[in-house]
């Protein structure tokens, strides 16, 4: 079985400067693969090459199938992308948002059949954004508006999900909920890719990793292999130390 | 489609069929004259007709350039679209009045080329907005652009009438055109507005789901499938066919595609597929009121119907500027 996703030899060129240079990597379904570098390393950038927003050199292909032969819907229902924040600042409710994840399942100009209406309400179920579905989107919480662009993910019905610094401004309940709902998706067979920049919860919540620096790759494999003193040293420029710091996890 | 919703597209149709009818009612004929009642509602229905068509073409307009744009302060007379149509009718007037006679054949009637130099002139604006929309996402540069873009064509349409000002009669027929309004509006004017009108409805409402998904943004709407540069291509086309058919039988009326979207939003929400059907019924309706005013004015001559739009839509289109400016303050 091919890989989720597979990243051969892909760079990103801004004019003369090289934001992503002979990346290559890949995300097995099944698991959960962190995306991991400091400020500027091209994390965002190669994760906007894999979903079409950033014109590449080399080869990534979803499921074994090259993503520049698949035309946008095709591609829109392998790949499901939550951005760190949504742009949208109009009022439509959460369920009309979860809904534009089925707009690539039909032909035409994509009116919602039964099905797609199941697909929403699975999506909203799994997400944890049944309670909200029918509120504004602009006016929930950063946490809510969260769990709503996850379940418009997750409504494409992708196998390969990918996430841009989805802990960011999330309060710690926030922040361990999403990692469960990662390490559900992926206990279901979709593929999972993350970018972080917390070392501590890649560590704790990934399978593997990929460490870039300026926009290379540094390391990649288990990720306790890639967050370990000598990748994290070369590429942070800081010494990994044990620490009995406070932990936390979810309430029972 | 929830209850309150299909409950408040109710209330649009129904309020709107009453101000149509209503509006036959209104007129300086006596409708008591049995001889002359017959002519007088065919009068009346012709203007009414056109009126409300050109009121749905840019009520639909406007809400497609709010969401295209991402900008609740834009419609097609702010950005400049029916200045260029109206220039473009300008000018196809007057070289429909100077073409050589071998090049006029007898079927092609004046009525006939104004829709296509409206077209071409709304295009024009529509394409030089777009391209400086690429240079920058800036609210004001698209809002100043549209300003520039309508100064700049009113004051080449104003060149154009004093130029025209040698020929009496070519004056006369641009001037009658510049000012706008549907006195005048015959059956010709309806029949040519209506194929053009109800294409560009129904196009624009076939698009909706993706316009939709545009709220979002390019990148977000380009993730979950959307073909942008073919949205964004298709609807402003139709944009401009929608608005060089309202200029073409109206004139250029300001506003009502800022005005009537901003009115319905509270009760139909801002989803494109549920706010153009509305905005098509309430835009044909608004302007259909507006010429009752006109018609009902106590002035010697009839006031251009933009008059009255741009009395409503000025102090709207200043107090949501406001209201913007406020909201982008607090974050």
């Amino acid at each position: 079985m091919a890989d989720a996703l597979d990243v051969q030899s892909v760079s990103v060129r801004f004019g003369a400067r090289e934001a992503v240079a002979d990346v290559s990597f890949t995300a097995p379904h099944g698991g959960v693969t962190a995306i991991l570098g400091p400020n500027g390393a091209g994390k965002t950038t190669l994760l906007r090459a894999v979903i079409g927003l950033a014109p590449y050199a080399g080869t990534i292909a979803v499921d074994g199938l090259d993503v520049r032969r698949l035309d946008r819907r095709e591609r829109a229902r392998r790949i499901g992308y939550v951005p760190q924040q949504s742009r949208l600042d109009a009022p439509l409710s959460a369920f009309e948002v979860v809904a534009q994840g089925r707009y690539a399942h039909h032909d035409g100009f994509g009116r919602l059949d039964a099905g797609d209406r199941d697909a929403i309400t699975d999506a909203l179920r799994r997400a944890d954004a049944v309670a909200f579905a029918s509120r504004s989107f602009v006016e929930l919480s950063h946490g809510q508006r969260k769990r709503v662009l996850i379940a418009r993910a997750l409504a494409t019905g992708a196998r390969l999900i990918l996430f841009d610094e989805p802990t960011a401004s999330l309060d710690i309940g926030h922040v361990l909920a999403f990692f469960r709902l990662a390490r559900e998706l992926a206990a279901t067979g979709r593929a999972v890719v993350i970018v972080l920049h917390d070392l501590d919860e890649a560590l704790r919540f990934s399978d593997t990793a990929v460490l870039l620096r300026a926009g290379r790759v540094a390391a990649c494999g288990a990720a306790a292999s890639v967050i370990a003193p000598g990748p994290v040293r070369e590429v942070y420029g800081v010494e990994l130390v044990p620490s009995d710091a406070l932990g936390f996890r979810e309430a029972p | 489609m929830t209850t309150p919703v299909r409950y408040s597209l109710a209330v649009v149709a129904v309020v709107s069929a009453l101000v149509v009818a209503a509006s036959l009612l209104v007129g300086h004929g006596d409708l008591g004259n049995d001889a002359l009642v017959g002519a007088f509602l065919e009068l009346r229905a012709a203007r009414a007709a056109a009126a409300f068509l050109s009121g749905a073409a840019l009520a639909v307009g406007g809400v497609v350039l709010q969401t295209l744009f991402r900008n609740p302060l834009v419609d097609p007379s702010i950005l400049g679209t029916t200045s260029g149509a109206s220039l473009g009718g300008q000018l196809a007037i007057v070289a429909f009045q100077l073409a050589p006679r071998w090049a006029r054949p007898s079927f092609l009637v004046p009525e006939m080329v104004l829709p296509i130099g409206c077209l071409a002139g709304a295009l024009l604006a529509l394409v030089i907005l777009l391209a400086v929309l690429r240079q920058t996402q800036s609210e004001l540069a698209v809002l100043l652009t549209g300003f520039l873009l309508s100064s700049l064509f009113l004051s080449a349409g104003a060149l154009l009438v004093s130029l025209a000002q040698d020929s009496y009669e070519l004056a006369r027929a641009v001037v009658s055109f510049t000012l706008g309004g549907v006195g005048g509006a015959g059956i010709r004017h309806v029949l040519l507005g209506l194929p053009l009108t109800c294409a560009a409805v129904v196009a624009l409402w076939c698009w909706a789901r993706p316009l939709e998904l545009l709220l979002s943004g390019e990148d977000e709407a380009t993730t979950l499938g959307v073909d942008v540069p073919q949205v964004r291509f298709w609807t402003v086309v139709w944009v401009a066919v929608g608005t060089a058919a309202a200029v073409a039988i109206g004139g250029n009326v300001g506003f009502v595609g800022l005005i009537v979207p901003h009115a319905l939003r509270p009760f139909v929400g801002i989803a494109p597929r549920r706010l153009l059907p509305a905005a098509a019924l309430a835009g044909g309706a608004f302007v259909v009121l507006c010429d009752v005013a006109v018609r009902a004015a106590p002035t010697r001559g009839e006031l251009p119907l933009g008059v009255i739009t741009g009395l409503v839509g000025g102090p709207l289109f200043l107090v949501l500027v406001l209201r913007s400016q406020r909201e982008a303050a607090r974050g």
